[in-house]
């Protein structure tokens, strides 16, 4: 390691040394600041149910029967029954923390939502505190994929994916 | 020291997953994260693992240049200078969360970024005190040298020998007391919330005393050599 980069940079002083270290993890830091919109930012919008699916799921169920992949709507009924995200069409993130979630006969919910983490943790609650966390696996322009964990019928991970409509 | 500030570490990790889906006791899953937000191109978030990479890097840094700049006599300061701005650290969070918090992303990027740095500092003065032997805010390197020591002592030869049942010892002492640490920051955290890095601050308060009374008796013993040897 006598000639190797380290020491050959070394060579010309401890200041060179540091800037020829750092520099290109600064410019590495504010090239991704600049290209980037905080994720609290890019979920405020109008969102629509696409579909649900098992991401990761016990082959089998507690009944031994073999589980689909897709989730059907006896099955997306008997998950939701006691989440708080109910049966929503569409999701409408408000830019000051409130959440409507829009049913499909109108019926409307309020909640409130946050970011946690570096952005990849949707918190959700109601005014009493109660609460639910989902994990925003994917968060573009016009997709949203989220990702929770159930054990109703089978044990897995759910999948949601949502599609941008404002 | 390593046992208390272990305990510190360990309650510091368990209460930043805990309200900030975080951990901030050490930096190999932030790397990993940092390479599976980059390949996904997802740029913010790149950005602030990367910053917190630097938080605990410059933690670090800084720790162990007091350490090493500092001259023979003032040593011990060198000690309790580092452990004065974790404490600073660990009670700005402690503070801020409980009176302040709007619970915004911004807010969360932030204190995360400051416990790292307080966990930098940490590891930084742990390691530098025992010339890269020990470190207490994260335990890979750890349980990998509790492993290969006790696989050693199933030869009769290591299992005499001193020095590595000591090192044992003082592993095995270092991760429970992470454990414990942890373990007591999940159930203040339920009663107290972000107080709970008050108490760790605390724990750090008497690691200063601590190392503060080591200077004194290792003083004293030494006057009294000195003047025994006068006598004679």
């Amino acid at each position: 390691m006598r000639n190797g980069f380290l020491s050959n940079t070394m060579r010309f002083g401890t200041k060179p040394f540091y800037l020829v270290l750092f520099s290109p993890v600064l410019l590495v830091f504010f090239s991704m600041v600049v290209n980037s919109t905080s994720p609290e930012r890019r979920i405020v919008g109008e969102w629509k149910e696409i579909s649900w699916e098992y991401e990761k799921v016990d082959k089998h169920n507690e009944y031994g029967h073999l589980m689909p992949k897709s989730i059907g709507d006896n099955i997306k009924q008997e998950i939701i029954e006691g989440m708080i995200i109910h049966e929503a069409e569409s999701w409408i993130f408000l830019p000051d923390g409130r959440l409507l979630l829009n049913t499909n006969d109108n019926q409307r919910t309020r909640l409130s939502w946050k970011l946690n983490g570096r952005g990849h943790v949707l918190e959700l609650k109601y005014d009493d505190g109660i609460g639910e966390h989902y994990k925003i696996q994917k968060i573009s322009k016009d997709e949203m994929i989220v990702y929770f964990d159930t054990d109703i019928q089978a044990k897995g991970i759910v999948k949601m994916t949502f599609k941008r409509m404002t | 020291m390593g046992v208390l500030t272990a305990f510190a570490a360990g309650m510091v990790n368990v209460a930043s997953v805990i309200i900030f889906f975080s951990f901030t006791s050490n930096v190999t899953g932030h790397f990993a994260i940092l390479a599976e937000e980059i390949s996904k191109q997802n740029w913010y978030q790149a950005a602030v693992v990367l910053a917190w990479i630097a938080a605990f890097f410059i933690g670090n840094f800084i720790t162990n240049m007091i350490v090493i700049h500092s001259k023979e006599r003032a040593r011990q300061l060198s000690h309790v200078i580092p452990l004065v701005l974790e404490i600073a650290c660990l009670l700005s969070v402690g503070f801020y969360g409980q009176y302040f918090y709007q619970e915004t992303l911004m807010e969360t990027e932030w204190l995360v970024g400051i416990l790292l740095f307080a966990m930098g500092i940490q590891n930084g003065l742990t390691a530098s005190i025992s010339n890269f032997a020990v470190k207490t805010t994260h335990l890979t390197g750890l349980t990998t040298d509790l492993a290969i020591l006790l696989s050693m002592f199933t030869k009769k030869d290591y299992r005499e020998n001193e020095e590595l049942k000591g090192k044992a010892q003082l592993l095995l002492s270092v991760v429970t007391s992470y454990m414990i640490g942890g373990i007591i920051a999940g159930v203040i955290i339920l009663v107290a919330q972000f107080k709970v890095f008050w108490v760790a601050s605390f724990v750090i308060v008497l690691v200063v005393l601590y190392d503060y009374s080591k200077v004194k008796v290792t003083r004293y013993i030494r006057t009294k050599r000195a003047l025994g040897y006068m006598n004679e």
